[in-house]
């Protein structure tokens, strides 16, 4: 009899063992993670000086719209950017740019068609443009090429890097593109206030500006297009432009 | 097996490296230009002469040849030309398209039977047709250039025998300026025959009139 009790002593100490194992109190902690992540995103905004004049005549006088006869420069007043160079005392060409969202998927233009009309060896044309950001991460211009040029819808890719305050002559009938003037160059374009390295942070534009000059041996009556492709990229990878 | 671990960290670089690589974020702009140049063009759109009557009759007639004095200087009594009793020598012009781009670039001036101290005189309309303004820089005769009036008068040795044949007086709107669409201007020059003048021969000579786009003008 007294073993049979010590079997159910025995029998009890287990189980009651087993039982503080089932009971353990435990809880699991969670980390959960969100990413949002930024946007790299730019747009253009333009400004010209030399509108076309609407309602007046090629040739006559009109104040405000008088043709530069220089790239001269571009300051910022009260209005925005405005140019500041001489001018000739005739309204015969003009210099127009209209805004392009060439990118539905991102906010705001991607690109200024910039069109001269009625140039003349010596008229000079200048357009200031703003580059936004549009986005929520700074950006650094990388890259700023002269991509194309043609001459009555005879195109040449050329994909030459533009600098800042460089004269570059074009040969649109050669597609050939340097920095001398020489026997054949239709027009020439310079680039100012922008170059590679300029950081765009989100809500400060940095403006630059393309001065087209129509050189000597323009041919009358003809039609030449460039394409000048800016790429803009997060500012963290873009390497310092070379000394 | 530390071989392979070095092996693995390689490849962990590598990989990490492209990730970097493909990772960057940019967005292109395009800065797209067009430039329509003009045309600078103008035209004679008519043209007249003072005396285009041919003989007969040579006398009497109601059309009589005209003369001047040698270099064209005022006569107190007949001014600067003046009639003769005659008809004998007479020109003829014509508007010529010489580029076939559908306006007159080219007045072409005959004399017909002239002679010693005979005299003529053409006035002529340019407009500027083209879509530049232009002034009207020089006119060019036998490879004299006049850039402004009063101009002294031109001798011309057609024959190349050392002897002037004949002289020409420019009149007037060298550097006058024409607007595109603007009214046209008129412009005239004498002709006078001289003394050496050959007999029977076509006396041949050329004048340019030079426009340029008003904002070269003065430039070399």
């Amino acid at each position: 009899m007294k073993k049979v009790a010590l079997i159910v002593l025995a029998l009890v100490l287990a189980l009651g063992a087993a039982g503080i194992g089932f009971a353990k109190w435990s809880e699991t902690l969670h980390i959960e993670g969100t990413v949002s992540t930024g946007e790299v995103d730019v747009g253009l905004s333009q400004y010209s000086n030399d509108p076309n004049p609407t309602g007046d005549d090629l040739g006559d006088y009109y104040e405000g719209s008088l043709d530069p006869m220089e790239c001269g420069y571009w300051e910022y007043c009260a209005e925005g950017p405005c140019w500041v160079g001489e001018r000739y005392d005739k309204n015969v060409a003009s210099i127009d740019c209209e805004l392009v969202d060439s990118d539905e998927a991102s906010d705001g233009e991607e690109t200024i068609e910039i069109t001269v009309t009625n140039a003349y060896p010596c008229y000079y044309g200048s357009i200031a443009f703003d580059i936004d950001n549009l986005g929520t991460i700074p950006v650094k211009v990388e890259s700023i090429t002269l991509t194309k040029v043609s001459k009555c819808e005879t195109e040449w890719e050329v994909n030459v890097p533009l600098e800042e305050g460089t004269t570059y002559y074009v040969d649109a009938d050669s597609g050939t593109v340097d920095m001398s003037l020489d026997e054949g160059d239709d027009f020439s374009l310079c680039l100012q206030d922008m170059s590679v390295g300029t950081q765009v942070d989100p809500g400060a534009p940095e403006y630059g500006a393309i001065c087209v000059h129509v050189e000597q041996d323009a041919e009358e009556g003809a039609v030449y297009d460039f394409e000048i492709t800016i790429v803009c990229s997060q500012w963290n990878e873009v390497a310092p432009p070379s000394p | 097996m530390k071989k392979i671990g070095m092996l693995l960290l390689v490849l962990l670089l590598a990989l990490g490296g492209l990730g970097v690589g493909f990772a960057k974020w940019s967005e292109p702009l395009y800065i797209n230009g067009t430039v329509n140049t003009g045309e600078l063009d103008w035209e004679i759109t008519n043209c007249s002469m003072l005396d285009t009557f041919a003989p007969p009759p040579y006398h009497p007639t109601e059309t009589p040849d005209y003369t001047c004095h040698p270099g064209f200087e005022y006569d107190p009594v007949h001014g600067y030309y003046w009639q003769l009793d005659k008809n004998v020598g007479w020109g003829e012009q014509e508007l010529v398209d010489s580029d076939d781009d559908g306006d007159n670039d080219t007045l072409e001036v005959t004399l017909h039977n002239a002679y010693p101290c005979y005299f003529n005189s053409v006035s002529f309309y340019v407009r500027n047709n083209g879509t530049i303004p232009l002034i009207i820089e020089k006119a060019v005769i036998d490879s004299t250039e006049i850039y402004s009036t009063p101009a002294d008068p031109v001798q011309i040795d057609c024959t190349g025998d050392g002897y002037a044949d004949v002289e020409i007086l420019w009149g007037d709107h060298l550097g006058t300026q024409l607007e595109p669409g603007d009214p046209p201007v008129e412009i005239s020059f004498w002709m006078h025959v001289l003394q050496e003048a050959p007999e029977n021969a076509d006396l041949h000579f050329t004048i340019e009139l030079v426009g340029v786009q008003w904002n070269k003008y003065g430039e070399e």
